[in-house]
């Protein structure tokens, strides 16, 4: 098998940008994720184990009895000295709860999906976590002020810890490195109809609305107004936009933890209001009147490694498969010859000619037809793979074709071989 | 961009290992039966697929066109030209060949001649000692079996209930298990695809709940010494060698005890039948584990000399008037062993319309009739018979040792060759049937005597731990321009004052200074001249 290094040119690295398309529905108690239904399996209502808005990492978990004891796959690590555990375990834990060669047990499904929370202006419900979570988003909001006044967490154009706030959380595994700009779009249902649309089109995190029902009323209802902003980067949207956006109708937008829980005029920020919030907020109250969407487009560097192999003229125009000579040949010519002094390949081994031949002779037995059916003998070889060696000559991945590529001493191939990361 | 670095020390990078583990647990339904449901053919199943080779076939753990679906493992067979069976196997033998000879080529390489080598029951190939020749293989998906299996956490048990019965359960009646117990210390390195284990099998279920009764020869229950050598494991490639004779008794050359029919002599007494007797009824119960179909009755009609289906369903009637004892004795065998009589009706639907499956009569002597298990096996002493009337009297009169109509047991089954599908017109049973079969059907047999599969598989976790140290004279300034104001230090009012950063991220570079990777820190930390610390950065790959 000969082997030929890679010359500086023919071993070059890129990486391709994808732009993964995502659409989140939400209404009443659910999310959808790019329009994924429910898939009940025999065992379990999900057949992931995770509800239709959710990814399932790994999905190692597929309609399994769950409810029964020994029936889902799950990770684990024996404590050991080298202290490693799962991120989820605390030291304290680690140290008190578990004995050295003991399971440190985790748990599959692990899930990702569309965080949707809510906070109020006054903070008094929820203000610990609106300190935590927006609180913790003041640097960076901070930092794309120069894009757009509107990121400022507080400033002119209002005080992010101390007004009504939606906060919209994306997990990058559904965009990848980043949430492609002027993609964005948030459209808010009222009964069926579009009351309202954001969307991101100067590219600069604004959302301002630009379509529904909405704005063919008058200025009060929102349209061109900027009713929040988008971190690309991180994955979140951020709504601040509270005026109504319809003057008759009204659901329980705010939940029952809110203003008594009494009805409320749909706003941005009521946006999603209907879930079980990621904050741990429920409300007694489901919103059926109304749905959401979000959709964007990701982007996603996928790494990509190319490498040339190159077939020339004169060149792997022979092979040490045993189905190369011509069967049946005598001992005298197809055998090494041996001693205690010498030790000789064979030197004319004949090659089985395998050059076909567009001329058939009609005569005699159907194999006899065959076996005259060929054409004056030509070097060829049939290449099927190509394995990629390391320095140290390890073979490290092996390329198939899909179908043996003839090649003739006259054939100079180059074969374009494309690894993804 | 840093400004300043520091260069690592020998002690200053450490590399550790931590193996990650899954547990696998892959119950028999998940393989046979949930999807399909019995009323779908073996091998029809969605979440089976065959393939027009018709080599193997794959196994998923959903129904295979859905996108959820995982694939779990290939199963196919294989037997050596040097078995038994190759000589009689009459289908797909060149296949089953190929397939023994190219796991063995992978699985235990070529010996000095260059001739595939076998594979060894006990692993120790220089001692000779006995191959597996015919074989089935489960070949795990590496999504389950990951880098490889953990040594020593490998079950499978199988079924072992001689008769087939329905599928799913009464295959399970009595069960043994196959584990690589030695497998954490006991493993082999003398394959070319890496460290392999030998699968030992023990009994796990005699019938009854209480496990008593050795299922396989010579064992002694609760003794791992006792237990066979039955199969090998290979860890790295994810892949279970399993003998077939797991499926055979000792007698067929198999590892399971040799089997015994349950039998009842004297079962029905006719002696005591007079024509002048009110009708009677005989009721014979043969579990469906234990080959049968459940309750069937046999109506004796005194008013009748024709078979008359008086009862219909589930009920064969005897038309018994003007018979004697000895009449009505034959009788009774041939609506047993569903023999056509005119004075027999078999049962127009249910149990009963060709016989009584699972059972054989025969004439006992002195108008009495012995019953005799159709299949060997502990389930055949499940198989019982009672007398359908209250009161003394009617043919079952030797029955009344306690209450007649208590039913009384067949008794003596145990052990014997399992029969490994509802096919059994070849003729061949346990692992012989790999002789007549196609691999896909014998997979499928397979399938369904698995009860439990799992495992627990290991991923290797490569870290490299860098530790950082900053002394107190280090990194206590910062190159951040918002560090200044006014060309004064932010952080010192005075020139006698400490100067003070806060640390917020770790940059690794290589020897020419390029960025290679970035620690970020949860929250800043603060550094001054009167501190050092040791940052631990881990790179998991």
């Amino acid at each position: 098998m000969p082997l030929y290094p890679f010359r500086p040119n023919d071993i070059f690295f890129n990486q391709i940008k994808t732009r993964p398309r995502v659409d989140f529905w939400i209404y009443d108690t659910r999310i959808y994720y790019n329009n994924r239904a429910v898939d009940a399996g025999a065992f379990h209502s999900q057949s992931l184990h995770v509800e239709p808005g959710f990814i399932s990492l790994y999905e190692m978990n597929v309609d399994r009895n769950q409810d029964a004891a020994g029936q889902m796959i799950y990770p684990f690590i024996t404590k050991e000295s080298g202290v490693s555990a799962f991120s989820t375990v605390s030291t304290t834990d680690f140290n008190a709860g578990y004995l050295y060669g003991e399971e440190i047990a985790g748990k599959y499904p692990l899930s990702a999906s569309l965080g949707v929370e809510f906070f109020r202006a006054d903070g008094v419900a929820h203000h610990q976590e609106k300190s935590r979570h927006v609180g913790a988003l003041r640097n960076t909001l901070n930092h794309y002020k120069t894009l757009s006044p509107h990121y400022a967490f507080s400033g002119t154009l209002g005080d992010k810890a101390n007004q009504d706030l939606r906060l919209i959380s994306i997990p990058s595994i559904f965009y990848g490195s980043s949430i492609e700009k002027g993609t964005v779009s948030l459209k808010f249902y009222i009964t069926g109809t579009l009351a309202a649309e954001l969307q991101d089109v100067n590219k600069n995190g604004e959302l301002i609305q630009v379509s529904g029902s909405a704005n063919s009323r008058d200025a009060s209802f929102g349209s061109g107004s900027v009713a929040g902003v988008v971190l690309y980067n991180e994955g979140f949207m951020i709504l601040t936009g509270s005026w109504m956006l319809d003057p008759e109708h009204v659901d329980y937008y705010s939940g029952s933890t809110y203003g008594g829980g009494g009805w409320q005029r749909a706003k941005w920020v009521s946006f999603g209001q209907t879930l079980t919030q990621a904050n741990g907020q429920s409300h007694a109250n489901s919103v059926t009147s109304s749905a959401w969407q979000v959709s964007f487009q990701g982007v996603n560097y996928i790494p990509t490694l190319t490498m040339l192999a190159h077939a020339s003229r004169g060149e792997l125009n022979h092979s040490n498969n045993p189905t190369y000579k011509t069967f049946g040949q005598s001992t005298y010519t197809d055998v090494a010859f041996s001693s205690s002094f010498q030790y000789s390949e064979p030197d004319n081994v004949t090659i089985k000619n395998t050059v076909s031949s567009s001329w058939e002779v009609l005569t005699g037995s159907y194999n006899t037809k065959y076996q005259q059916n060929s054409a004056s003998f030509k070097k060829q070889t049939f290449i099927s793979k190509i394995g990629i060696y390391d320095e140290k000559k390890n073979l490290i991945a092996v390329a198939k074709m899909a179908r043996p590529v003839r090649k003739t001493e006259e054939d100079d191939f180059t074969f374009k071989l494309k690894l993804d990361f | 961009m840093a400004t300043t670095f520091k260069t690592f020390l020998n002690n200053d990078i450490a590399s550790t290992r931590t193996m990650l583990h899954e547990a696998i647990p892959i119950t028999g339904s998940l393989l046979s039966g949930t999807y399909g449901g019995v009323s779908v053919a073996l091998g029809s199943e969605p979440h089976i697929k065959n393939y027009s080779h018709g080599m193997f076939q794959s196994v998923y753990d959903y129904p295979y066109l859905s996108s959820s679906a995982n694939h779990i493992f290939d199963i196919s067979i294989g037997g050596s030209s040097q078995g038994s069976m190759y000589s009689s196997t009459t289908t797909q033998q060149a296949k089953k060949s190929n397939i023994y000879n190219q796991m063995a080529q992978v699985l235990m390489g070529h010996d000095v001649n260059g001739v595939i080598q076998e594979f060894d029951e006990d692993g120790n190939i220089l001692a000779g000692g006995t191959k597996l020749r015919e074989v089935f293989f489960l070949n795990f998906a590496r999504l389950l079996a990951k880098d490889e299996v953990k040594k020593g956490s490998f079950q499978l048990e199988l079924g072992v209930n001689p008769a087939y019965g329905n599928r799913i359960n009464d295959t399970m009646y009595t069960r043994i298990k196959l584990t690589d117990a030695s497998g954490s210390d006991g493993f082999f390195v003398n394959s070319p695809a890496g460290e392999y284990g030998i699968l030992y099998a023990q009994s796990t279920e005699d019938g009854d709940g209480t496990l008593s009764t050795a299922q396989i020869k010579d064992e002694t229950v609760g003794s791992s010494p006792s237990h066979p050598a039955a199969g090998l494991l290979f860890y790295q490639a994810g892949i279970a060698v399993i003998s077939g004779s797991v499926f055979n008794s000792d007698a067929h050359g198999g590892i399971l005890a040799d089997g015994a029919y349950a039998t009842l002599a004297g079962a029905i007494d006719t002696s005591n039948w007079s024509d002048n007797d009110a009708d009677d009824t005989l009721v014979i119960n043969v579990p469906t584990y234990a080959g049968g179909e459940g309750e069937t009755t046999i109506h004796i009609d005194e008013d009748q000399t024709v078979g008359t289906a008086v009862d219909g369903a589930n009920t064969i009637g005897i038309g018994a008037h003007g018979l004697n004892a000895a009449s009505l004795q034959a009788l009774i065998i041939k609506a047993i062993n569903g023999t056509t009589d005119a004075k027999i009706a078999p049962a127009t639907s249910g149990n009963g319309m060709a016989g009584v499956k699972g059972v054989i009569a025969a004439d006992g002597g002195s108008d009495a009739i012995t019953l005799t298990a159709h299949a060997p096996g502990v389930a055949g002493n499940s198989i019982g018979v009672k007398d359908g009337e209250a009161g003394s009297g009617g043919p079952l009169s030797n029955l009344t040792s306690g209450t007649e109509t208590d039913y009384k047991y067949l008794a003596g089954g145990a052990g014997g060759t399992v029969t490994l599908s509802s096919d059994i017109t070849h003729g061949h049973s346990g692992f012989q049937h790999i002789t007549a079969s196609t691999i896909e059907a014998t997979c499928n047999a397979i399938r369904n005597r698995i009860y439990n599969l799992s495992f627990n598989n290991s991923t290797e976790l490569n870290s490299s731990i860098y530790f950082c140290r900053i002394n107190h004279n280090d990194f206590n300034y910062s190159s951040n321009p918002t560090y200044l104001s006014g060309s004064k230090l932010r952080v010192k009012n005075s020139t006698v004052d400490n100067p003070v950063s806060y640390l917020t991220t770790i940059g690794l570079y290589s020897a020419d200074n390029e960025l290679l990777a970035v620690a970020k820190l949860s929250e800043p930390l603060k550094k001054d001249p009167s501190t050092e610390m040791t940052l631990r950065v881990r790179l998991d790959y």
